[in-house]
């Protein structure tokens, strides 16, 4: 156990490292210079602006220094918001987006159980048949069409709620629901599928020989067991969060992880691309270790690596 | 009766997913065929005739340059398809070819090979997808060079399983007796038994790259105009769908129709090629 846990971290730190590093040759190999806008600034300027944030050294230099501050957490200013460190807009940014992937996997996770452990139970009805293919065509619909289908019309059409933005709880409502709706798809078929596996085992036949009622049956026994696929759900659930963030945030102008990330990399913010990569990197990866862990308690069946 | 045609048989009794293939088979010729039809060039403008609503002469209307939305729809399609397809095919072959080996080769090999997919499958895709894209540049062929470059871990783990169990059988023992190089081994001889998981999993991988070009059209890092995808549409309808919510509905409905036909195809295909799946 603490081999596989070591090993496990060990992965985790290289991933990290890895992260870091692809995300700096690679945003530094392009062609531009991130103090360029529509009005062109002298060459004069842009070179001062390089040298003042260190980007006329040697590439390696840079690279080391870079590596050294964010082993200290410090992930330097951005290029183009003047006066902003990147910890600043994380730190601002950060709540913003925890809010919505939050309020996202807060409602698909029991709404997907409960949908899998009922299609499960009236396996062959019309009620199975209907979810099966409501979770079908959940995944078969990107969340930005779910996102701009929501705007029109319970925002502009309807005007029950705000289209876009940033600010109450019912700006939450709509991208979260946007968000959701994957993964409740997702979330349905998988438990569909365990809870039908769960059902065929002996155990349940035994515990509807000793006469438990059905619920009893369900809750005590079969959902126990059917729930451990969904811990492993977890992990590429919020994953998904993140990359779906990229999206969502930009269709509802909300000022979050996403939406930054997607800016930052496409104006040639060099620091504020790395640092962020490198932080929603540590958030997937550190979530999919815990989620790693859960499982083998989850289940002490399960022993990885004695 | 042989694996593939007691697949194909069963496929053929599976109407959802024989409708789905119909209908798929439909949007390719239109795709191929449509635009050459067209009176109109996919990036005609006609300054004039801007934002049209649907009319004989312009389908699905026309866009705020007076682009015919129709031609526009089916090159988009093309782009979009081809990214599918080939998005879900080039990453599995490198994943095949790399599983292969590494679950033949076994020991230090297979271990490096291993512990750089746990370590790549850590960090989600479209991260690495999107600081690509931006090396890369814009267009069809930088998304499925992207996705070739960080989707074949996946293929490469599931078929090096498959091969680490079939090594073991007799037919390898015959092969390798009769003096077949490693080479051969692997590509005549186990590969092809791990195929009918590798078609499944493509299957399964079209509407994820169908996904990802719409995705990264739609943030902008995508394909750019003129040249069009149903994501670059989709992204030019949202700006303006307020005004005209056609032009955003007519691609978001084409990229999810597509999307659903390709996942209930990826379903009956596995119900008729995943042994471990028969007769349930």
């Amino acid at each position: 156990m603490l081999r596989y846990l070591a090993y496990r971290a060990l992965i985790s730190l290289l991933a990290l490292w890895i992260l870091a590093t692809a995300s700096f040759f690679l945003l530094r190999a392009l062609p531009g210079s991130p103090f360029q806008t529509e009005i062109p600034i002298p060459p004069e300027i842009e070179a001062h602006l390089s040298h003042y944030y260190g980007l006329d050294r040697p590439l390696l230099a840079q690279y080391a220094t870079y590596l050294d501050r964010l082993l200290h957490g410090d992930m330097g200013y951005s290029l183009k918001y003047a006066n902003r460190s990147v910890n600043g807009i994380i730190a601002e940014a950060f709540p913003v987006s925890a809010a919505l992937g939050l309020t996202a996997i807060g409602f698909a996770v029991p709404v997907g159980i409960v949908f899998g452990v009922v299609s499960a139970r009236l396996r062959g009805q019309a009620v199975d048949y209907g979810l099966v293919a409501l979770a079908v065509l959940g995944m078969s619909v990107p969340s930005f069409i779910v996102g701009a289908m929501l705007q029109y019309w319970f925002g502009v059409r309807l005007r029950w709620l705000p289209v876009a933005e940033w600010g109450s709880p019912a700006h939450v409502v709509l991208p979260a629901f946007a968000l959701g709706l994957t993964m409740i798809a997702s979330l349905t078929r998988t438990m569909r599928a365990s809870m039908l596996e769960v059902v065929e085992q002996e155990f349940v036949k035994t515990a509807r020989m000793k006469g438990l009622s059905e619920w009893q049956i369900v809750f005590r026994h079969e959902l126990r067991n059917a729930l451990i696929p969904i811990v492993t759900h977890l992990g590429p659930l919020v994953a998904f969060t993140v990359t779906g963030s990229f999206v969502i945030e930009q269709l509802f102008a909300i000022p979050g992880l996403g939406r930054y990330f997607v800016m930052s990399v496409t104006s040639l913010d060099y620091t504020t691309a790395m640092g962020l990569t490198v932080f929603l990197g540590v958030l997937v990866i550190a979530f999919n270790l815990l989620v790693d862990l859960a499982y083998t308690l989850v289940d002490p069946r399960i022993q990885i690596a004695r | 009766m042989s694996y593939w045609r007691k697949a194909a048989v069963t496929l053929g009794r599976n109407p959802v997913a024989m409708g789905s293939l119909a209908f798929i088979a439909l949007i390719v010729a239109f795709a191929l065929v449509a635009p050459a039809l067209s009176p109109y060039r996919y990036d005609q403008t006609d300054l004039l005739s801007p934002n049209q609503p649907p009319s004989p002469e312009h389908l699905f209307g026309t866009d705020n340059l007076g682009r015919d939305l129709w031609t526009r729809i089916w090159v988009g399609g093309r782009v979009s398809l081809l990214v599918g397809l080939l998005g879900a095919i080039v990453p599995s072959a490198l994943g095949v070819v790399v599983g292969g080996v590494s679950g033949y080769m076994g020991g230090k090999v297979d271990m490096v090979i291993m512990r750089l997919i746990d370590v790549g499958l850590c960090i989600p895709q479209l991260v690495y997808v999107i600081l690509l894209m931006i090396y890369l540049g814009s267009g069809p062929f930088a998304i499925v060079t992207a996705l070739a470059l960080t989707a074949w871990m996946g293929p490469a783990r599931t078929v090096r399983g498959l091969i680490l169990s079939l090594r073991e059988q007799e037919f390898v023992l015959a092969a390798r007796a009769i003096g077949a190089s490693a080479w051969r081994t692997i590509f005549v001889h186990l590969i092809p038994n791990t195929l009918g998981i590798v078609v499944v999993g493509v299957t399964m991988m079209i509407p994820a790259a169908i996904f990802a070009e719409a995705y990264l059209s739609f943030i902008g890092l995508g394909v750019q105009p003129p040249m069009t995808s149903w994501g670059q549409l989709a992204n030019a309808g949202v700006q303006t769908f307020r005004l005209y919510p056609l032009q955003f509905f007519v691609p978001a409905v084409f990229i999810s129709v597509t999307v659903l036909a390709f996942n209930l195809v990826g379903d009956g295909l596995r119900d008729a090629l995943d042994p471990r799946l028969r007769g349930r």
